[in-house]
């Protein structure tokens, strides 16, 4: 079973496209969900985020992550909705809207906090901005060898070195999951657990976790540095098995994908399209 | 002139104050294969590590005079030139793993030589071959068991054709099959490529590499103590003195040499039945008769129809069945993917069945019922990696630990924490940190800290990693010390040496299936049964059973039943 944010070979559209028009496509939707607010532009990237992990039948397991995530997020994102009273931070929607308010209260310097429809949108799409950016996340992960980026760089001017930490950073995560689950296992077979209704006991048990992890971290670091100096990483030219360069139409996509990004973008900024 | 020589070579680790490898003058010819010999701590992983030019960078230290590759200075070679002459496989093979496919893994070497495709799908294709790991391409090697991991290492470097290939105990995870496989080619290598092979070996698996061998050199403490042929090293006291010993064969070779004449010590079966077969006809022998191990009344462990299917597809276990008496020392014996730490996961309810109408009982309690910490005071388990459950920074920490963490009182946690460090030997390990005790000592640390709950059954998978002979018979003597206070103890291993010492039982599992289960004793007296499972008997057995039609016992377990056997007199 693949761990979370980890790669796993497959047939699927997803897997077969090639990294070239899958970096641009990914990229350019992350840039949008970055900058879009306007909820309408932000639920059509969260659907075609949702088409992506579809096709890419990225398992749904990782999806109990994403809503953890999301929920995890929520108190941090209250903040921010409670914080938005004032209509007139919302220059596109319609004031008439924003302005709805089911409370509110002063706090005199510290400004009025309370729930109006305005904020309950943007919350809204901060929301779902986070739930994009892991889609978006899990498409490429799930569906993009190493290998297969190592083919597009490996034989371009992009330093070796950032290379490396790409290499270390597709491992860690998975290997931190997969360490996580032996080293849990490991201290439940001494007595431990988590549970506690003492918050001191919780922190104190959390320590051999956060050891591990730091010390995972380093391992890792180690471990790679080794295998890729033992595997002669780094040399000038990389034959990467299976990689085909991209071709016209591949191009043609990444050409394409570019000038919907610039149309969207100049609209943005000249016109407030995607803004709220 | 040597293709690899080091020269008053010295090196000391960042941290330690006693030096790993003390003035090493030592030459490799081209076309050899060279066994490094030397318990844990007496500097081979060191030695090839640093004839792998990961000393000092990688492996951080103090290096002290040179070593010279193919006629230059080691550090005049750059990393892609180093890499063509020298590959290196260490001895815990995850580590070198980079790949998120098997295929991804074995290609990124050649990939990074530049090669062009078709010579790298034919290294591919041969390396994986070799390893067996054909039809594994897409699996992920997080997955794959222990010994297939140490296989996919050595694919890995395979596929890089280097001119030497230095493997730190490379066989000591594998199944008698996949040993026999990898050194079979390791010997073509060397034939018909003029590759040069080094290998290192605590002494458990001596027997399996001595056969490949044109040359041993004997470490220990860091410094060069023997070095020959095979043939002189092995029958040398030194290594009995040190703690490496020697094969079953070699051991009966020395006892009966006078009876032989001119013969040579023998490295593999045939050669042993060769030299003996005058000598065992002639004799009137004496089996004694063998008393079969009862089966205890009382079962600790049962199991029945326990299966368990990885995602998306992987049968682990298919409605495995058995049970553990009380005060029995059971092994469990298979190939490499056949289910065994598998099966132990499941005892110890880290894993869960995947089908409903499996039933694990520990002590009577329904295993699926249980939380693993009301568990260990059942059952309790000692990983194949000692490293996945040390926690602490010392030994008396890292005893102390699991009673801590159940709130136990300072006067429990001290009484076990002494307790512990006399029963296990483990008193001149106290100053140590411990990433830097051998691992055959963090081994047997976990099992000490895991018994800190006095569990009745205590699961050890392949324990006698990185072993050497003289510990390994210590650690047999340690278990059945425990096994006479009433511990029951379940045994996973590829080591049957060790599993003919310690066990009183066995059981025996292929594809994720038993087989068999039985007696120690009968067996190892089914050759074929054994065949099935991809599992060989220890040497001694396998000899015994070549003379069966003379009347040797086929049960014949080590080599002084062997020779009492023969010599019911003594041999005078």
């Amino acid at each position: 079973m693949p761990a979370w944010l980890e790669y796993t070979p497959g047939n699927t559209i997803m897997h077969r496209m090639h990294p070239l028009p899958k970096i641009v496509l990914l990229g350019t939707l992350l840039i949008f969900s970055g900058l879009y607010w306007d909820l309408r532009y932000m639920a059509i990237i969260g659907i075609i985020g949702l088409l992506m992990v579809y096709l890419a039948k990225v398992p749904l397991s990782w999806f109990k992550v994403l809503t953890v995530i999301l929920v995890a997020f929520i108190p941090f994102t209250l903040i921010g909705v409670l914080g938005q009273t004032n209509p007139a931070l919302f220059k596109v929607y319609p004031q008439s809207l924003v302005s709805i308010t089911f409370a509110k209260i002063s706090f005199g310097p510290l400004g009025t906090y309370g729930l109006t429809v305005g904020g309950i949108l943007w919350g809204l799409a901060s929301e779902i901005r986070i739930g994009i950016i892991l889609l978006l996340t899990y498409t490429f992960i799930y569906t993009t060898s190493f290998n297969e980026i190592l083919g597009l760089l490996g034989n371009t001017r992009f330093p070796k070195e950032l290379l490396f930490v790409m290499m270390v950073a597709y491992r860690f995560v998975p290997e931190m999951i997969r360490q996580m689950s032996v080293i849990t296992t490991a201290l439940r077979l001494r007595g431990w657990e988590l549970r506690s209704r003492n918050p001191r006991v919780i922190v104190d048990r959390t320590v051999p976790l956060i050891k591990s992890l730091l010390g995972l971290t380093l391992v890792t670091i180690d471990e790679v540095t080794l295998a890729t100096r033992i595997r002669v990483f780094g040399k000038e030219k990389i034959t990467v098995l299976g990689y085909k360069k991209p071709k016209v139409p591949q191009y043609a996509f990444v050409v394409g994908n570019l000038v919907v990004f610039g149309v969207a973008l100049y609209f943005l900024f000249a016109y407030g399209v995607g803004l709220i | 002139m040597s293709l690899i020589e080091f020269r008053n070579y010295s090196f000391t680790h960042l941290g330690q104050r006693t030096k790993a490898l003390k003035g090493i003058n030592l030459k490799i010819e081209e076309g050899t294969a060279v066994g490094i010999l030397g318990i844990g701590g007496s500097g081979k992983s060191t030695l090839v590590k640093a004839m792998g030019g990961l000393a000092p960078e990688e492996v951080t230290g103090i290096e002290e005079g040179e070593i010279i590759i193919d006629g230059k200075n080691s550090r005049q070679l750059s990393p892609f030139e180093y890499c063509q002459l020298v590959s290196v496989v260490l001895d815990k093979p995850a580590t070198q793993l980079l790949g998120l496919s098997v295929i991804d893994d074995v290609s990124f070497g050649p990939s990074n030589l530049g090669l062009d495709e078709n010579e790298i799908k034919e290294r591919i294709d041969f390396a994986l071959g070799v390893t067996r790991l054909k039809g594994l391409e897409q699996r992920n090697p997080e997955e794959l068991s222990g010994g297939q991991q140490q296989s996919l290492a050595i694919a890995d470097i395979l596929a890089m054709k280097p001119r030497v290939l230095a493997l730190d105990e490379p066989v000591s995870m594998l199944d008698s099959e996949g040993k026999e496989r990898v050194l079979s080619i390791i010997r073509g290598l060397v034939a018909e490529h003029k590759s040069t092979v080094v290998i290192t070996e605590s002494g458990l698996d001596l027997e399996s590499i001595i056969g490949y061998l044109d040359r041993i050199v004997v470490l220990h403490k860091g410094e060069v103590v023997l070095d020959g042929s095979p043939a002189d090293v092995i029958l040398d006291p030194v290594l009995d003195e040190i703690g490496v010993g020697r094969t079953q064969l070699a051991e009966l070779f020395r006892r009966t040499k006078a009876k032989l004449g001119s013969a040579r010590v023998p490295f593999s079966v045939d050669e042993a039945e060769k030299a003996l077969r005058p000598l065992v006809a002639s004799q009137r022998l004496s089996p004694r008769p063998q008393k079969l191990a009862q089966a205890p009344a009382e079962a600790v462990v049962e199991v029945s129809n326990l299966s368990h299917t990885f995602a998306p597809d992987v049968r682990a276990l298919k409605g495995v069945g058995m049970k553990v008496g009380k005060g029995e020392i059971v092994g469990l014996i298979g190939q490499n993917g056949s289910g065994k730490t598998t099966l132990c996961l499941h005892l110890v309810g880290v894993l869960k069945a995947t089908n409903t109408d499996a039933k694990i009982f520990v002590a009577g309690l329904d295993v699926s019922k249980e939380r693993i910490q009301s568990l260990i005071r059942h059952i309790n388990y000692v990983f194949q990696n000692p490293d996945d459950q040390l926690f602490q920074e010392n030994v008396s920490s890292e005893l102390s630990y699991g009673l801590r963490l159940v709130g136990a009182d300072e006067a429990t946690v001290t009484a076990f924490v002494e307790k512990s460090i006399k029963e296990f030997d483990l008193g001149s390990y106290l100053e140590y940190e411990l990433p830097a005790l051998p691992r055959d000592v963090r081994t047997i640390l976990a099992m000490a800290s895991v018994l800190a709950f006095s569990p009745g059954v205590i699961i050890l998978d392949e324990p006698t990693n990185a072993m050497d002979r003289k510990r390994s018979e210590w650690f047999v003597k340690e278990l059945q010390k425990l096994n006479s206070e009433g511990l029951t103890i379940f045994l996973v291993s590829h080591n049957m040496e060790f599993i003919a010492k310690s066990c009183t039982r066995l059981v025996v599992m292929s594809d994720g299936k038993i087989i068999a289960e039985g007696d120690t004793r009968s067996i190892m007296s089914q050759p074929e049964l054994l065949a099935s499972a991809k599992v060989k008997p220890p040497q001694i057995t396998e000899l015994a059973q070549r003379f069966s039609q003379l009347g040797f016992p086929k049960d014949t377990l080590t080599v002084d039943e062997f020779y009492n056997t023969l010599f019911p007199g003594g041999g005078h």
